[in-house]
């Protein structure tokens, strides 16, 4: 048992109020909700199974790059647990985009696929191996688990850097061939913490 | 699930090496934020301080000023995407894992949501204006769909040299070929609206669907369904025949969305 003592902490990053505020300009009111709903159940996804384990997050950080929770330090989660708790919240993402889905079907709402969509996109872009993502930390997991940590570092940053050079240049070139820059924009944000990946490992092992 | 302790990562690993967190995982360790000085938290507390009242800012101009933020959301949208339509998007993606869900229909509706709509080259490749009412582009239809039957696209929607008369005419529609008999099938869920024979268009059913969408399928040999039914996708509703003004079995099918006529190539070949 890892339960923290005493109330879990929230800590909310000033450039992520900043993010929200402009986010909540630029989208639709129904938009806004759809990706919120997805993002609040996805974070309640990973809560529930850290609580089905015993376990309660110390702190939960709300930042530019998304939320995380932080167990307390004397917390040692098993690696079967932690891959749990982590494939958690895309699960119930990719649960909702089926279940949601299903009701927009029957009651033939537009509002519903919405919703399902933003689940769906929520839940897959979190499974991509990169660092800061759902996916990057369970590929670290497994080849920690496979090999040692030191490999799931490398591979870690290796994969964040193939998935953030593929991003990017997919942005690149549909602003150049169609002037949108949405994808570049959020590759380039992805991209952030994965160069902090790649220059951690670098320090670490000597590159 | 794996027996192996974590424990054993956390000690065979300097401390900073444990890569960062995905979003909402459990092992970051809360203690990394010991280093707090009240100089330090004083500043965060007033960048956090700024950053509450830019969004408060930004709900309140959302609420109390929905014009002017709607034409800045205009401006930005533009500069990041275009015209791409993001909840169109979704919605299409939605629909691709509804059970059921045609996944390609689906992922084309979201395409075309994301990257604009692709262009049928003979459209474009005309040079008279396109008469009133007509829609070249592909439009996102939001339900699922289906060709009506799979046969060869013998002509286009566009202007073209009418097989009868031999005079340059818009084609409404798309035809496709298939021998007398062949099964028409609806191409979404609707509901009949009309059952009728003419002398240009022959036997023909109209089809009514969510949004505004209607089917028309032309030149059948027989109708099997009557005004007010409700039909399924895929559903059977008429034979190919060649009644009307054709040259030959095959269907004339055309797409509206109110009163414009849109083109269905996009819906109907692959």
């Amino acid at each position: 048992m890892c339960r923290a003592e005493g109330k879990t902490k929230l800590y909310v990053s000033p450039l992520s109020l900043v993010l929200l505020g402009a986010f909540i300009l630029i989208s639709s009111p129904l938009m806004l909700c759809a990706v919120l709903q997805a993002a609040v159940l996805h974070e309640l996804g990973h809560w529930l199974a850290l609580l089905l384990h015993g376990a309660r997050p110390a702190e939960l950080r709300i930042t530019a790059f998304g939320a995380e929770m932080l167990l307390d330090s004397r917390c040692r989660l098993s690696y079967g647990t932690e891959l749990a708790a982590v494939a958690a919240g895309p699960l119930v993402n990719l649960l909702f985009a089926v279940l949601l889905g299903a009701a927009g079907r029957y009651w033939e709402a537009d509002t519903l696929y919405l919703f399902s969509g933003a689940h769906l996109v929520l839940g897959l872009f979190n499974l991509l191996p990169a660092a800061a993502l759902d996916g990057g930390r369970m590929l670290w997991l497994a080849v920690s688990y496979l090999f040692h940590p030191y490999a799931a570092d490398r591979a870690c940053a290796i994969a964040s850097a193939a998935v953030s050079a593929l991003l990017i240049t997919g942005g690149a070139v549909m602003l150049v061939r169609g002037g949108r820059c949405f994808l570049l924009l959020a590759a380039l944000g992805l991209s952030f913490p994965s160069v902090k990946e790649l220059g951690l490992v670098k320090r670490q092992h000597g590159g | 699930m794996p027996a192996k302790h974590y424990r054993a990562a956390q000690r065979a690993l300097p401390r900073q090496s444990v890569p960062p967190r995905a979003a909402g995982t459990g092992a970051r360790r809360a203690d990394s934020e010991e280093r707090k000085t009240p100089r330090g938290e004083k500043r965060r507390l007033a960048q956090l301080l700024i950053s509450a009242i830019i969004l408060l800012s930004a709900v309140v101009c959302k609420v109390t000023m929905p014009g002017i933020t709607e034409q800045y959301r205009q401006d930005v949208l533009r500069l990041l995407g275009q015209d791409a339509d993001f909840t169109a998007a979704f919605a299409a993606v939605g629909q691709a894992v509804a059970p059921g869900g045609q996944v390609g229909e689906a992922l084309n509706d979201a395409y075309v949501a994301v990257f604009g709509a692709r262009e049928d080259e003979r459209i474009l490749s005309i040079v008279e204006p396109l008469p009133e009412k007509t829609e070249p582009l592909q439009q996102i239809l939001r339900f699922a769909y289906a060709a009506p039957l799979q046969g060869e696209l013998t002509d286009r929607f566009g202007y073209r040299t009418d097989p009868i008369s031999g005079e340059t005419a818009f084609h409404y529609g798309v035809d496709l070929a298939a021998d007398e008999g062949t099964p028409i099938q609806s191409f979404a869920a609707g509901t009949v609206t009309v059952v009728a024979e003419s002398a240009e268009l022959g036997k023909y059913v109209m089809v009514e669907h969510p949004n505004g969408f209607v089917s028309l399928y032309a030149h059948c040999a027989a109708a099997g369904v009557k005004p007010g039914q409700t039909v399924t996708l895929g559903e059977e509703i008429a034979q190919v025949g060649q009644t009307g003004r054709t040259t030959g079995p095959h269907l004339h099918f055309e797409l509206h969305q109110q009163d414009v006529y849109l083109n269905p190539v996009y819906y109907v070949s692959r």
